[in-house]
């Protein structure tokens, strides 16, 4: 494990004379950002890096970052799982970026806490803030915890007009909402109120247990929060229907967003493009990034390296017609290349498939200890450089046409009426399938329709257009394409996924993470 | 008369189109031709190349309904959507052996057109009666299994509408009457263009074109998007649970001839002002049309400056045909005169 490349942030600052500016593309949406900043360095040496408004904190950090695997996985992370700003809504397509992050997995929550401390050395904290729809607590778990609060019996709601006897806008405005449910607005509105705090503290108690169980030690300035929707304003769709959110936001950072994500961009950027130095300079790789990282002789890996055994077990490995091919027990032969490099694309792309693969990433965690069920390989994204990054690091393992068993598009309800109208103009109606319709689409028309769409969104796709399989009705988001591989793929590309994110701090993977 | 279900009111057998809408049709017809050789075809394909001969050349050259025994039929005789080799088009898409609504409509649409008895046609009416559901809605579980509440309101409405017309036909209807009768009153007006032109179109064919909803005039106000009709208006794409307004600031409406016609349909059953303001707005649509034939755009999401989706159809364009031939000479001051 090795420094792969540099932040040069006094280099960046100097250089730009404090001016950050940069433009993203989020929920579809064209984004920019902008911010001035200025810096004194300490005693000790670090920069304390300041907006020139006064606005924010003074932020604490090294002159010039070392980029090893670590924090190069934690920027794939947070570009999949952080905060990139919200929109000012007097400002549109501006975004005013903060830090926080989104993740429930206790190991990456852990892991990320560990770098945001490692990257900002300075007075920084955290609050962790458990998100859920009110209507969790309606039925199932939920209302057995809610049970559990009230010592075993929970007291029955009394009307609205007792529990709430003012109504703001927003309560009048949930009154008048119609859904499918099986009781009154005007009791889910009394149950929320009635139960607020109890439900507020069982969230709180919950999300303290499970920092607690991966080991994350809070500190003074931490915080614990719980936040509550009206029931099925989250999310669920039937009462004891969960919603979870997960959000850990980044406290003495204030104002260091457009930075922060100018770092992730700069990294990104020179990652995809393959060059030593980024656009403005922040990041210098130690040479061309494809060149660097560490070599893995995959023979070799999975052989001997702690990080190549799963549960026990091993593959066996052999040479075929001067073919490399692999085969773990009781799974399917698959063709492997001799040799590749965790390279900085290969880090990178370990962190954003840890945070948007479809893998459950408690599998990926548990695997090392024990045999786990259910292992799949898939990502699903909108934008070309995220798909093109994945491939690339799938392309490092395989034979390209393995890469890829099959793909479609997934479309959110916000775009239903779309793909009606599409399929008006092909004279054909939209035909979902499944009982709840979040099927494969049965009109091939739409699907047709739509799948010039996704390979000029994502050029990436390219290689795989023969391999579109359907669209998906989805129930929210922005079109997106999904992707997935064969699941023989998975127990040789988690492994060195795993071990480009962990291996710094954690040598051998055997009982070193959380897991059920 | 010859008219087809999608585009209300318009006479394929009367309508001349314009040449650069013409050349469109030749040229579409010339690029499906080879697939249509090889059978990658589908009922919704065989049905706009008839529409889209007859326009052209005033009949049929192509033997459609050849096309559709040999293709498009299952081994139990039922027709299907798609052909074996257009189900390849998609990878590994099973489902492409179905036999929707749709798809039973437009086979015995063609095999009406080209000559077939009410008898040859009766086991379409057979198979449509073993697919009405309890509730009265009108679809194939095997082909969809989704329940009425999640399912799209325009597809079930011109399911529906499908449906009924064929059992109408077929003088089988009077047995289901009342109970298609009392769905097509008791579901809320939906906010959609095609969902309540189907509605209408199906409550026409009952003869009960009074139990429309009261308010069923508001969807075309709702509804006028660009230089004519959208389907749907943005300001109501609201999350069916969370009852909230989606994120839509960037989403826009477009205008459609298919929709412009739908609303044109459900004005001739409302009021003499909202005829008005329709045959104004398509008047205006019209000559928009005359001079920039092909503005039939595709949606786009967001930012994202790539159409999702198809454009410009033959369906498009025989409804901008349509709308540019039938409103050109539309006087304004007469008919509000008149009315």
């Amino acid at each position: 494990m090795s420094v792969l490349g540099y932040i040069k942030i006094e280099e960046f600052l100097e250089k730009t004379k404090g001016a950050v500016r940069g433009k993203l593309i989020t929920d579809a949406k064209d984004r920019v950002y902008s911010a001035d900043y200025k810096y004194r360095v300490s005693k000790d040496g670090y920069l304390l890096i300041s907006r020139r408004d006064g606005r924010g904190d003074e932020v604490k950090i090294k002159p010039v970052v070392e980029l090893n695997e670590g924090l190069l996985t934690f920027f794939g992370l947070y570009s999949g799982d952080g905060a990139k700003g919200s929109e000012d809504p007097s400002n549109p397509g501006i975004v005013k970026p903060t830090i926080s992050f989104s993740q429930r997995e206790p190991n990456l929550v852990r892991f990320a806490l560990e770098k945001f401390r490692e990257l900002f050395p300075g007075a920084i904290h955290f609050v962790f803030s458990l998100g859920e729809d009110s209507a969790f607590f309606m039925d199932g778990a939920g209302l057995e915890m809610l049970r559990n609060y009230y010592g075993g019996f929970v007291p029955s709601t009394p009307a609205l007009t007792n529990v709430r006897p003012d109504l703001d806008d927003a309560d009048e405005k949930y009154l008048a909402e119609t859904r499918a449910v099986p009781r009154t607005n005007e009791e889910y509105l009394s149950f929320y109120y009635f139960h607020k705090e109890a439900m507020q503290k069982i969230l709180t108690s919950v999300k303290q247990n499970d920092l607690r169980a991966c080991g994350i030690q809070l500190g003074e300035q931490d915080k614990v929060t719980a936040s509550l929707r009206r029931p099925f304003k989250k999310g669920a769709r039937e009462p004891g229907g969960s919603s979870r959110s997960d959000e850990m936001h980044v406290g003495g950072l204030n104002g260091f967003g457009e930075l922060f994500l100018k770092i992730l961009h700069e990294i990104e950027e020179s990652i995809y493009h393959d060059t030593q130095l980024s656009i403005q300079g922040l990041i210098e790789w130690r040479g061309k990034p494809s060149e660097l990282g560490e070599k893995i002789d995959l023979r070799q890996f999975f052989s001997s390296h702690n990080y190549g055994t799963l549960a026990g077990e091993r593959p066996s490995i052999w040479e075929e017609a001067n073919l490399l091919f692999g085969k773990w027990p009781r799974s399917k032969q698959v063709q492997l290349h001799r040799s590749m490099s965790i390279d900085p694309l290969f880090c990178y792309v370990s962190g954003l498939y840890l945070a948007e693969g479809t893998t459950p990433k408690s599998s990926m965690f548990a695997m090392f200890d024990k045999p786990v069920r259910g292992l799949n390989l898939g990502f699903t994204s909108s934008e070309d450089v995220s798909l093109d990054l994945i491939f690339r690091s799938l392309k490092k393992l395989f034979r390209i046409e393995d890469c890829v068993d099959a793909w479609k598009i997934k479309v959110g309800s916000q775009y239903f009426p779309e793909l009606v109208v599409i399929g008006l103009k092909n004279g054909v109606p939209m035909l979902r399938g499944g009982v709840s319709g979040d099927g494969k689409l049965r009109t091939m028309e739409i699907s047709l329709a739509l799948k010039q769409w996704a390979l000029e969104v994502a050029p990436a796709l390219t290689p795989f257009q023969q391999k579109y399989s359907h669209v998906e009705p989805t129930g929210a988001g922005l079109a997106r394409i999904d992707f997935w591989a064969s699941s023989s793929l998975c127990k040789w590309y988690f492994p060195l996924l795993m071990y480009a994110a962990f291996g710094n701090h954690i040598k051998d993977p055997l009982g070193a993470f959380v897991h059920d | 008369m010859i008219e087809y279900i999608i585009l209300p009111d318009v006479d394929f057998s009367e309508l001349r189109l314009l040449p650069h809408y013409r050349q469109w049709l030749v040229d579409w017809l010339k690029s499906i031709e080879g697939e249509v050789e090889d059978g990658v075809i589908s009922t919704s394909l065989c049905v706009q190349g008839v529409l889209a001969e007859i326009l052209i050349y005033g009949k049929c050259r192509t033997d459609w309904n050849g096309i559709l025994q040999v293709y498009l039929k299952n081994d139990l005789g039922k027709p299907l959507a798609y052909s074996k080799e257009y189900g390849k088009k998609l990878y590994r898409f099973n489902q492409w052996e179905q036999s929707p609504i749709h798809a039973v409509y437009a086979h015995w649409w063609i095999e009406k057109l080209t000559g077939a008895s009410k008898k040859e046609l009766s086991s379409h009416s057979h198979f449509i009666e073993e697919l009405v559901q309890p509730s009265g809605w009108i679809y194939n579980p095997e082909v969809s299994k989704t329940n009425p509440r999640t399912r799209m309101k325009s597809e079930l409405m011109m399911s529906l509408a499908m449906g009924i017309e064929i059992l109408t036909y077929h003088d089988s209807v009077v047995e289901k009457k009342g109970l298609f009768e009392a769905l097509l009153s008791s579901v809320p007006m939906t906010g959609y263009l095609s969902a309540e032109y189907f509605r209408l179109r199906a409550l026409d064919y009952l003869g009960m074109i009074h139990l429309a909803p009261s308010n069923v005039s508001d969807v075309i106000t709702i509804c006028e998007a660009g230089e004519g009709f959208c389907d749907f208006s943005i300001a109501s794409k609201v999350d069916d649970y969370m009852g909230t307004a989606k994120r839509v600031s960037r989403d826009k409406a477009l205008h459609s001839a298919i929709s412009s016609l739908h609303a044109n349909y459900i004005a001739a059953r409302c009021g003499s002002d909202i005829v008005n303001m329709v045959n104004s707005k398509l008047r205006a649509f019209g000559k928009h049309l005359l001079s920039r034939p092909f503005d039939i755009q595709a949606f786009r999401m967001r930012d994202i400056d790539v159409p999702f989706g198809t454009d410009v159809s033959a369906f498009e364009v025989m409804g901008a045909s349509y709308i540019v031939s039938k409103w050109k000479d539309y006087d304004e001051t007469r008919t509000t005169t008149n009315t």
